[in-house]
C-alpha cells in the first residue's frame, strides 16, 4: 500500500516536472530521427551496392571475363546498421583479385578499402546510429531525471517529512527506482515504436530477412536494460550526495569517465600489455618469403632442366611440338616441373598461413584483452553488444576475412587449378583447360548467424544485467544509511 | 520629512509583474543614531522595502534616498553609504572568515586594512579567535550572523540595513547581536531592520513600524510604546479585516 | 574593484575540489593521450619507412617498374597526435595492378589502405588525441567551471552581498569571466606544454619541421577558442537561470546537442538532401567505360592486321587515340562526380558549423594534415605521378599485334625510375580552409559573452 502511494507520487511528480517533458520530447524526436536518417542512409548504400553488383555481373559473366578483368566479391551493407554503425567504416567495400590470375601461387585476393571515401565527414564526427543515441543521449537523460531523486528531496525537506511517517526506507528507495525505471523505459519504448512506424512508412524492405526482427527486438531489450542501469546509477549517485548540485556534478564526472576515458584506456592498456606488429609489416614479411621461395623454385627448375638434357637443348617451339606429340621425355619433364611448382605453391601457402595465423592470434588476443578490460564500463558492454547484433562488429570483421579466403578458393578451383602451365626456361605460359565460356560461380555473402553472435555477446548481456542490479542494490544499501535531515 | 534623515522613502510603491501590489505608498525615514524596526507578517512588504533601498528592483512609483542620493538615479553612489546583512548569511563556504571579510571590505572601498584590523572587528562581534581562520562552511548560524554584521561594521557606512537578523538565533545569540547594534547606533549609524521579533523590536527600536499588505499601518516611537502593549497592538492589527476591504489612512 | 573580484574568483577556484580534479585529470590524461598517439605514429612511420626502403631497393630502374609495378606511399602525419582525423581511413598507398609492363592501355594507380586495424576496439571508441580531449573533456570542464558563476552565487546569497556595494555590474561579470577562464585553461596549457617537453624526440617532431611550431600554436589557439565558447555559453545560461541546478541541466542538454547531434546530423542530412553516388559505383562505371573502349581499340587493330594494313605506327596512333578518348571520358565522369561531391561536402560542412564543436574538429584535422586537404593532395599528386609514369615508363613499351601473335618492342629507358613525393599543402590553402571556422569560433565566443554581459546587467539578484 505504502509502496503504491510513493510509487504514484514519484510518477506524478516526475510527469509534472518540466524536465521530464523535455526528456520525453527529446526521446520521441531523436530516436525516430536517428532511425529515419540511418534507414535512409542504408537504403542509399544498398542501392549503390546493387548498382555495383549489376555492373560487375554484366561484364563478368564467363570465366574468360574473370580471367581477363579479375574477380571480385562485394559485401552488402548490413540492414541492422541503423542500430549500430560499429566498425562498418573499416570494412573493405569489396575483395578483389589482383590483375592477372595466372600465377603459380593461386589467385591473389586483396581487400579494396575505398568505402570511406564516400563520407569522410561522417567518419570525422562519428555516426548518429541508435547505439550512439542511446549510449549518450538517453543515458544522459536518464541521469538528468534521476540526479534529484534523493539529494533533491533532502534539500526540499520533503524527505524528512516522508521519513517522519511509518514508512520503511527500503520501500521508499525501491518505489523511487521503479518509478523512474518505468518512466524512462516507457519513453524509450514509445520512441522506438515511432521509429518503427517511420521505417514502415519509408518502405524499409528488410524486415523478414536474416533474422532482422529477432536481432532488432533483442537490441531494444538490451537498450531498455541499459537505460534502467543508468537510471539506477543516477539514483545511486544521488543517494551519495547531500545536495542536488553536487549530485549532478558527480554524475557528470562519472559519466565522463565511464563513457570517455574507460573504453579508450582499455585499448591503450591492451596495446601496452600485448603489442602486435602492424599489418603492413606482416605483408612485407610475407612478400619476402614469397620472393625467397620464387628464387628457390627458379634454381630448382634450372637443376631439373639439367637432369633432362634432351629437353634442355630444345627450343621452345620444339618442346611444344614434342609435348603435343606426347613425347616421353617432354611429358616426363612437364610432369616433373608441374610437381615442383605444386610443391612450392603448397609451401608458400603453408608459410603464409603460418605467418597469418600467428599474427591473427596476437591480434585477437589484444582485441580480446581490450574488450575484457573495457567491460568494466557498462557503456562498453552495451556498445559491443549492439555492434555484434548489427553485424558491424568483430565477428562480422572475422567473417568478412573468411569470405576473402572463400573467394580465393573459388577463383582457384574455377580458374587457377584448371590452368595448364608450361614452363620452359625463362618462358612460361598457361592455357586454360576448360570451357572458357562457362559461367562463373558467385559468392553469396552471409551475415554471421545468430547463435554465433549470441555465444560471443552473452557475457556483455549478463554484465549489463549485473550492473543494473549492482547499482540498484548500491542505491538501496546507501539509502538505508542516508541522513534524511 | 526631516531633511536630516539619512534613509528616506517617499511614496514608495512596488507592483510586481503578476499584478501583486507588494508596497503601497510607503513613507518612512530613519535618522542617524536611530534604530528603526519594521514589523509585519510574511509577505507584508518588508523585504521588498529593503530590496528597493538596495536597488535590487526598481520602484513602480516613488523614490528612496540614502544620504540624500536618489537610489534609482545613482545607485553606485548611494551604495557607498549603506551596508547590508541578509536574513541567511551564507558567504563563501570555502573561504575563511577573514578571507570573506577581506573581500567584502575591499568591495566596500576599504583597501588597505591589515589582518589585525579584521581580527579586531571579529573580536568586537564576539566571534571566537579560533574561528577567524576557519572555513565558513563549518560555522553555526549564529557565527555566520556575527560575520555578517562584522562585514557591515568594517565598511563603516552610515546606514545599515538588516533583513530579519535574529531569525533562527537562540536567545543568547540574539541578545549579543542586539548589543552590537546598540553600540553601532551610539556610533551614529542609522539602523533599519525588518523583523518578526516583537520583543526585541520593542527593546532596541527607537521607532517601530508595522506593515500590513504593503502598507505602513502604524508607527510608534519608543516613548509611545512605553504606554502601549506592542504585542497586543501588533496582534490586533494582524487580526483585523484585510486592508483591501477597508480604507485606512496612516499618519507618518 | 575588478581586481578584487578577480582575485576572489581565482582564490575560490583554487580552493575548490573541482580545480584539483581538473588539474589531476589534465595532468594524467593529456600526457597519456600524447604518449599513445605518438607511439602509434612511430609504428606507422616505421612501417612506412620499411615499405619505402624495400620498394626503392627493388625498383631502381624503369624496367623494374614494368615487371614489378609501381607504388606511391603516403607518409604518416607527425601531427596526428593532435588530431587522428582521417589518417587511418584515408588511402596510404596507390599501386598498379598486376604487371603494368604487359598492359596495353593507360596504367592506373589504384588507391588502397593497407592499414587494416590491429585492434578493432580502437575504432569502436576512437583515439585519445588532443581533439577528443578538448572537444569532450575540456568542454565538460568548461561547463563545470561556469555553471555557478551567476546563478550559483545568487543561490548562495553572496551575489546580493556583492551588489550592495558600489561595484558596477559590468566589472563583476568581466572579472568572473576572466578569472574562471584563466583557472580553467591553466591546467590544460600546463599539461600540453609538459607533454610536448616530455615526448619531444620520442615520436613528437616539433623541432626541425618547417611549420610544426606554427601549426601547434594554431591548434592551441583553436582549443582555447572552443573551451572559451563553451565557457561563455555556461556563463550565458547562468545569467538566464535562477538556480545552479537548472543551469547545469540546460548546459548538459546543450552539450549533447552541440557535440553529439549537430555535427553528426549534418553529414547525414546533406547526403539525404543531395545524394551522390558512391565511389564504388563510380569505379565500376569507369571500369565499364575503359573495358568497352579497350575492346573497341583491340577490335580495330585486329581488323587492321587482318586486312594486312597494319604497321607499328598505325597501331600506335590508334592506341593513342583511344587512350585520349578513355582519359577524356573518365576525366569527365570524375569531374562531374567531384563537383557533386564537393557540393554535398560543403553543404554538410556549413550545416555542421552551427555547432562550435564542428568549427573545431574539422580545422584541427586539416591542421594536423589528417583531413580532407591531405586526402585531396595525395590524390592529386598520385594523378601527377601516374602521368609521369605513363609518359616515361609504361607507354615506352609498345606492343604490336601481328598475325603470329603479339610482338613487344622494348622502349628506350634512361635514368632512374621516377619516385613519388608528396607535396606539402600550401599555407594559403590551409588558411583559406580554416579561416571561416576560426572567425566563427571567435563570433561564438563574443556572442555568448555579450549575451551573458547584457543579461547580467539586469539580472535579478534577490
Amino acid at each position: 500500500m505504502m509502496f503504491k502511494v510513493i510509487f504514484l507520487k514519484e510518477l506524478l511528480e516526475s510527469i509534472q516536472n518540466y524536465r521530464f517533458m523535455i526528456a520525453l520530447i527529446l526521446g520521441l524526436t531523436i530516436i525516430p530521427l536517428g532511425i529515419y536518417v540511418n534507414g535512409k542512409d542504408y537504403q542509399a548504400r544498398y542501392r549503390n551496392y546493387q548498382e555495383t553488383v549489376r555492373i560487375y555481373e554484366e561484364s563478368h559473366k564467363t570465366i574468360q571475363d574473370v580471367m581477363h578483368l579479375g574477380g571480385a566479391a562485394f559485401r552488402p551493407p548490413s540492414p541492422l546498421s541503423i542500430i549500430s554503425t560499429g566498425v562498418e567504416y573499416l570494412f573493405p567495400s569489396s575483395i578483389e583479385s589482383e590483375g592477372s590470375l595466372i600465377t603459380s601461387f593461386g589467385a591473389q585476393t586483396r581487400f579494396n578499402n575505398t568505402r570511406t571515401l564516400d563520407n569522410p565527414q561522417l567518419y570525422l564526427y562519428g555516426a548518429l546510429d541508435m547505439t550512439f543515441i542511446i549510449s549518450i543521449v538517453i543515458s544522459l537523460l536518464a541521469m538528468l531525471l534521476t540526479y534529484n531523486s534523493v539529494a533533491g528531496e533532502k534539500e526540499q525537506r520533503t524527505l524528512s517529512l516522508i521519513c517522519s511517517n511509518a514508512v520503511p526506507k527500503n520501500l521508499i528507495i525501491s518505489a523511487k527506482m521503479l518509478a523512474y525505471g518505468v518512466l524512462l523505459s516507457l519513453t524509450f519504448f514509445l520512441g522506438i515504436l515511432l521509429g518503427i512506424f517511420v521505417l514502415l512508412m519509408m518502405g524499409f524492405e528488410v524486415w523478414t530477412g536474416s533474422g532482422f526482427i529477432l536481432r532488432f527486438s533483442l537490441g531494444v531489450a538490451v537498450s531498455i536494460i541499459y537505460v534502467l542501469t543508468f537510471s539506477n546509477f543516477g539514483v545511486l549517485i544521488s543517494s551519495l550526495n547531500k545536495r542536488a548540485v553536487s549530485a549532478i556534478i558527480s554524475l557528470m564526472f562519472c559519466w565522463a569517465i565511464l563513457f570517455m576515458i574507460f573504453p579508450k584506456a582499455s585499448v591503450i592498456v591492451s596495446k601496452i600489455i600485448k603489442p602486435v606488429r602492424s599489418q603492413q609489416v606482416i605483408d612485407l614479411e610475407k612478400s619476402q618469403i614469397r620472393r625467397q621461395l620464387e628464387e628457390e623454385e627458379f634454381n630448382e627448375l634450372q637443376k631439373l632442366r639439367n637432369v633432362f638434357p634432351v629437353v634442355k637443348d630444345m627450343s621452345m617451339p620444339e618442346f611444344m611440338k614434342k609435348l603435343k606429340q606426347e613425347d616421353k621425355d617432354a611429358v616426363a619433364y612437364d610432369k616433373k616441373q608441374n610437381e615442383l611448382k605444386d610443391y612450392y605453391q603448397t609451401k608458400c601457402a603453408a608459410e603464409w598461413g603460418r605467418v597469418d595465423s600467428f599474427y591473427e592470434n596476437q591480434r585477437l588476443n589484444q582485441a580480446g584483452l581490450a574488450r575484457d578490460i573495457s567491460r568494466l564500463s557498462p557503456i562498453s558492454c552495451f556498445v559491443h553488444l549492439m555492434a555484434e547484433l548489427s553485424n558491424t562488429g568483430l565477428l562480422e570483421y572475422k567473417q568478412w576475412k573468411q569470405t576473402r579466403s572463400r573467394l580465393k578458393q573459388l577463383l582457384d578451383s574455377e580458374i587457377n587449378d584448371k590452368m595448364r602451365r608450361v614452363n620452359f626456361g625463362e618462358y612460361s605460359f598457361s592455357r586454360f583447360n576448360g570451357d572458357e565460356n562457362a559461367l562463373m560461380s558467385r559468392i553469396e555473402y552471409q551475415l554471421v548467424p545468430f547463435r554465433k553472435v549470441w555465444s560471443a555477446v552473452w557475457p556483455d548481456f549478463v554484465l549489463l544485467l549485473l550492473y543494473g542490479i549492482m547499482f540498484f542494490l548500491g542505491a538501496y544499501v546507501v539509502f538505508l544509511k542516508y541522513d534524511v535531515r | 520629512m526631516d531633511p536630516k534623515a539619512i534613509l528616506k522613502a517617499i511614496d514608495l510603491s512596488k507592483r510586481y509583474e503578476d499584478e501583486v501590489l507588494a508596497l503601497d505608498h510607503l513613507n518612512l525615514e530613519v535618522q542617524s543614531s536611530e534604530v528603526y524596526c519594521l514589523l509585519g507578517a510574511n509577505g507584508a512588504g518588508k523585504t521588498t522595502t529593503i530590496n528597493l533601498f538596495l536597488n535590487f528592483i526598481p520602484p513602480t512609483t516613488g523614490t528612496c534616498y540614502i544620504n540624500g542620493i536618489d537610489v534609482t538615479k545613482d545607485p553606485l553612489e548611494a551604495k557607498k553609504y549603506v551596508s547590508f546583512v541578509s536574513e541567511n548569511v551564507m558567504l563563501y563556504g570555502n573561504f575563511t572568515a577573514r578571507q570573506n571579510l577581506d573581500f567584502f571590505a575591499k568591495l566596500g572601498g576599504k583597501l588597505n586594512l591589515t589582518k589585525e584590523d579584521y581580527y579586531r572587528v571579529m573580536r568586537r562581534v564576539s566571534l571566537q579567535d579560533k574561528a577567524f581562520e576557519q572555513r565558513v562552511k563549518t560555522f553555526s548560524k549564529g557565527m555566520r550572523q556575527k560575520l555578517g554584521i562584522s562585514i557591515a561594521i568594517i565598511k563603516d557606512a552610515p546606514v545599515i540595513l538588516l533583513d530579519e537578523p535574529t531569525s533562527g538565533l537562540d536567545p543568547k545569540a540574539a541578545e549579543e547581536f542586539l548589543e552590537i547594534l546598540a553600540e553601532l547606533k551610539s556610533e551614529g549609524k542609522a539602523i533599519f531592520m525588518s523583523t518578526h521579533d516583537i520583543f526585541r523590536a520593542k527593546e532596541i527600536g527607537d521607532r517601530v513600524g508595522i506593515m500590513k499588505e504593503g502598507r505602513l499601518v502604524m508607527e510608534r516611537t519608543r516613548e509611545e510604546l512605553l504606554d502601549e502593549d506592542l504585542v497586543k497592538v501588533y496582534i490586533n492589527y494582524m487580526r483585523s479585516v484585510p486592508l483591501t476591504a477597508q480604507k485606512e489612512l496612516v499618519e507618518p | 574593484m575588478f581586481r578584487t573580484i578577480f582575485n576572489k574568483e581565482i582564490l575560490e577556484n583554487i580552493t575548490s575540489s573541482r580545480f584539483l580534479t581538473v588539474l589531476i585529470l589534465c595532468l594524467i590524461i593529456i600526457p597519456l593521450g600524447v604518449y599513445v598517439s605518438t607511439r602509434d605514429f612511430q609504428t606507422r612511420q616505421q612501417s612506412y619507412q620499411e615499405s619505402v626502403n624495400l620498394y626503392e631497393e627493388s625498383h631502381k630502374l624503369p624496367t623494374d617498374l614494368l615487371y614489378r609495378g609501381a607504388k606511391a606511399y603516403r607518409p604518416p602525419s607527425p601531427l596526428s597526435f593532435l588530431s587522428l582525423g582521417l589518417e587511418i581511413v584515408m588511402p596510404n598507398v596507390a599501386e598498379t595492378q598486376g604487371r603494368p609492363g604487359e598492359s596495353q592501355s593507360v596504367v592506373e594507380l589504384k588507391f588502397n589502405n593497407s592499414q587494416s586495424p590491429d585492434n578493432i576496439y580502437e575504432f569502436f571508441h576512437g583515439p585519445l588525441d588532443l581533439v577528443f580531449i578538448v572537444a569532450v573533456m575540456m568542454t565538460f570542464f568548461a561547463i563545470a567551471f561556469s555553471y555557478g558563476s551567476i546563478s550559483g552565487e545568487k543561490e548562495q546569497g553572496t551575489l546580493k552581498q556583492i551588489l550592495c556595494n558600489a561595484v558596477p555590474r559590468n566589472q563583476i561579470i568581466l572579472a568572473k569571466m576572466a578569472a574562471n577562464y584563466v583557472t580553467l585553461v591553466t591546467p590544460f596549457l600546463i599539461a600540453v606544454l609538459l607533454s610536448l617537453v616530455i615526448f619531444q624526440g620520442k615520436g613528437l617532431v616539433l623541432f626541425g619541421s618547417d611549420r610544426a611550431w606554427l601549426l601547434m600554436t594554431l591548434s592551441i589557439i583553436f582549443s582555447l577558442l572552443l573551451i572559451g565558447a563553451f565557457f561563455n555559453l555556461g556563463l550565458l545560461v547562468s545569467t538566464l537561470t535562477r538556480q545552479a541546478v537548472s543551469t547545469i541541466v540546460i548546459l548538459l542538454l546543450a552539450w549533447v546537442l552541440l557535440y553529439g547531434i549537430l555535427p553528426r546530423l549534418s553529414s547525414v542530412f546533406a547526403q539525404l538532401v543531395y545524394p551522390v553516388k558512391s565511389q564504388q559505383v563510380l569505379v565500376s562505371e569507369k571500369n565499364q567505360i575503359r573495358m568497352e573502349n579497350e575492346k573497341e581499340c583491340e577490335a580495330r587493330i585486329d581488323k587492321l592486321v587482318d586486312t594486312g594494313q597494319s604497321s607499328l605506327d598505325k597501331q600506335k596512333s590508334i592506341r593513342a587515340e583511344f587512350a585520349e578518348k578513355i582519359t577524356g571520358s573518365l576525366q569527365k565522369l570524375d569531374q562531374e562526380w567531384e563537383k557533386r561531391r564537393e557540393i554535398q561536402r560543403s553543404m554538410a560542412m556549413n550545416l555542421a558549423r552551427l555547432s562550435p564543436v564542428s568549427c573545431f574538429i574539422r580545422p584541427m584535422a586539416e591542421i594536423s594534415k589528417t583531413g580532407w586537404l591531405e586526402w585531396q593532395a595525395f590524390t592529386k599528386d598520385v594523378t601527377r605521378f601516374q602521368q609521369v609514369l605513363n609518359d616515361k615508363v609504361f607507354n615506352q613499351n609498345v606492343f604490336e599485334v601481328t598475325k603470329g601473335g603479339i610482338q613487344s618492342h622494348e622502349g628506350k629507358y634512361s635514368g632512374p625510375a621516377p619516385i613519388f613525393h608528396l607535396q606539402p599543402i600550401p599555407s594559403e590553402s590551409l588558411v583559406k580552409n580554416i579561416l571561416p571556422d576560426f572567425i566563427l569560433l571567435v563570433i561564438y565566443n563574443l556572442l555568448f559573452f555579450s549575451g551573458a554581459y547584457v543579461k547580467f546587467l539586469r539580472y535579478d539578484a534577490r
